[in-house]
């Protein structure tokens, strides 16, 4: 038996070869029609510990936000790990092209905490989901999986932030929190940033 | 005497022309009486001599591990992807000498584990770290997909189709990681992918290498629709999943598809037991239950085997 005519003469071979990319194309295809990218950007920070306490942002009632200083309490522990000047890192992240950006705040000489530069004039919706249905999680990990995707596949890592929407996940890769201290501050409108 | 010689040499011949067999198939039958002949000194022989290879061969990788780490890139590549394509080259060259077809097979399985290992090793001497070994890894497994095809169809030895299956899932895994699809269905289709394929190479000369996969996949199809369906109101469906393996064996005629579907029976029916049955005041008569419907399966499975056995 020639290999050609073994091909030709066993349709549910070639059925049972074909089957794994059309599943690949099912997915695919499925993925691209139901999930629309975020429409609003994510706005959140990671707090650095601190041994004299830590920088707090917080939505005002304006839409805007702010950075406090809090210090430790007399009693509180000091932690392990805390650096001399507290810290935060605030980032945005945007959805539609992957985009994250990020500035950081700390105390200045005066104890006084710096500005808020980029951010500052940012008018944010507090709300735990978007109007678009995205949600923020600060750490995601994936709760049911297969022991065969793990051999083969890999087990997966990640426990980062992530944008949810019904099973889509979208990975925000590049924030710097290994204390995980994210903290969500609101939703970002493109057209309200001035 | 030789006119009844000439005689059954035509007929082989028009038998040979009529079905189209080739000079692997009549190799192949004389192999099987020459096994049938052999006198069990000639096996014990063949053993101590493949063990005495298998010595061999694990010396040298050991003493190769010894000295990796004071030989150059080039040397690592020669000794690992080197061997490795020797061993293919060999291997095509016993397709063409009946007196080597012994050492086909060996040949083939070092060439399959060799020239992966040794690609591996020259992509990571000479190529830049990327952080991600998926990709090239889609490269080594659609290499030596392509590779190994090629060589069955060129000479339709069959662990060259082995190797081509092997490595055609192993690429289709990549690629599913590569393009981060983690869905519980996956395993499920390569599993159902896997019994197709296996159960299409067994209608042809090549079904020697089908237990392996027939084990191998349904394997997966049982544990991945395990994985699926656990834990949610369709895991009922779990017995469904197993009586089609049972079917699958039957229509196959295969003992391995039925071990394995078997045990995933019985598996899943601790899962149930577990999942149902553990926390309610009969717990130990849930038990005595579960051990005699083992019981009672496994003595259905025998019935099935014995039957699976009259059809071949």
């Amino acid at each position: 038996m020639s290999a050609a005519s073994f091909i030709k003469g066993n349709k549910v071979l070639i059925a049972g070869v074909v089957l794994p990319f059309l599943l690949i194309i099912a997915l695919m295809l499925s993925r691209l029609a139901t999930i629309e990218p975020p429409q609003y950007k994510a706005l959140f920070y990671v707090s650095k510990p601190s041994v004299i306490g830590t920088i707090k942002v917080t939505p005002n009632s304006d839409g805007k936000i702010s950075a406090v200083f809090q210090p430790k309490d007399a009693g509180s522990v000091i932690e392990n790990n805390g650096t001399a000047n507290p810290s935060a890192v605030l980032y945005l992240y945007d959805g539609k092209s992957g985009s994250l950006e990020s500035t950081e705040v700390t105390l200045d000489q005066n104890n006084q905490v710096t500005p808020l530069q980029k951010f500052q004039d940012l008018e944010i919706l507090p709300d735990a989901i978007a109007p678009d249905g995205y949600e923020f999680k600060r750490s995601y990990y994936i709760s049911r999986t297969s022991i065969l995707i793990d051999i083969f596949g890999g087990r997966r890592h990640y426990d980062g932030p992530v944008l949810t929407k019904n099973k889509y996940v979208m990975e925000i890769v590049g924030v710097n929190d290994y204390y995980n201290r994210t903290k969500f501050l609101g939703w970002v409108n493109e057209g309200a940033s001035k | 005497m030789t006119e009844t010689r000439e005689a059954a040499i035509t007929q082989i011949k028009d038998l040979i022309e009529t079905h189209h067999l080739s000079e692997f198939d009549i190799l192949e039958l004389c192999k099987k009486s020459s096994i049938q002949d052999s006198k069990p000194a000639n096996l014990l022989q063949l053993t101590i001599m493949y063990l005495g290879g298998i010595f061999i061969f694990a010396g040298l990788g050991v003493y190769i591990n010894m000295i990796w780490d004071d030989i150059n890139s080039l040397s690592r590549v020669i000794i690992t992807l080197g061997s490795g394509f020797v061993a293919f080259i060999l291997s095509l060259l016993c397709t063409s000498d009946a007196r080597f077809t012994k050492a086909l097979t060996p040949f083939i399985i070092i060439a399959g584990i060799l020239q992966p290992v040794g690609l591996f090793v020259f992509m990571d001497e000479y190529l830049p770290h990327a952080g991600n070994v998926t990709l090239p890894a889609c490269y080594v497994m659609g290499f030596m997909l392509v590779q190994q095809f090629i060589a069955f169809m060129a000479t339709g030895v069959t662990g060259f189709l082995f190797f081509s299956v092997f490595f055609f899932y192993s690429f289709i895994c990549m690629i599913f990681n590569l393009w981060e699809i983690r869905d519980l269905i996956v395993p499920v289709v390569i599993g159902i992918s896997g019994l197709m394929v296996a159960w299409g190479i067994d209608q042809t000369s090549h079904r020697s290498i089908t237990p392996f996969y027939y084990f191998c996949m349904s394997g997966i199809a049982a544990i991945a629709s395990f994985d699926l369906l656990q834990e949610t109101k369709f895991d009922i469906l779990l017995v469904g999943v197993s009586c089609i393996l049972i079917y699958v064996a039957m229509m196959a005629a295969s003992r391995t598809i039925l071990t394995v579907a078997v045990i995933s029976l019985l598996g899943y029916l601790v899962y149930f037991t577990d999942e149902y049955f553990k926390n309610i005041v009969g717990w130990p008569i849930a038990l005595i239950i579960l051990g005699l419907v083992m019981i009672g399966v496994s003595a259905y499975a025998v019935k099935i085997g014995k039957n699976i056995s009259s059809h071949v």
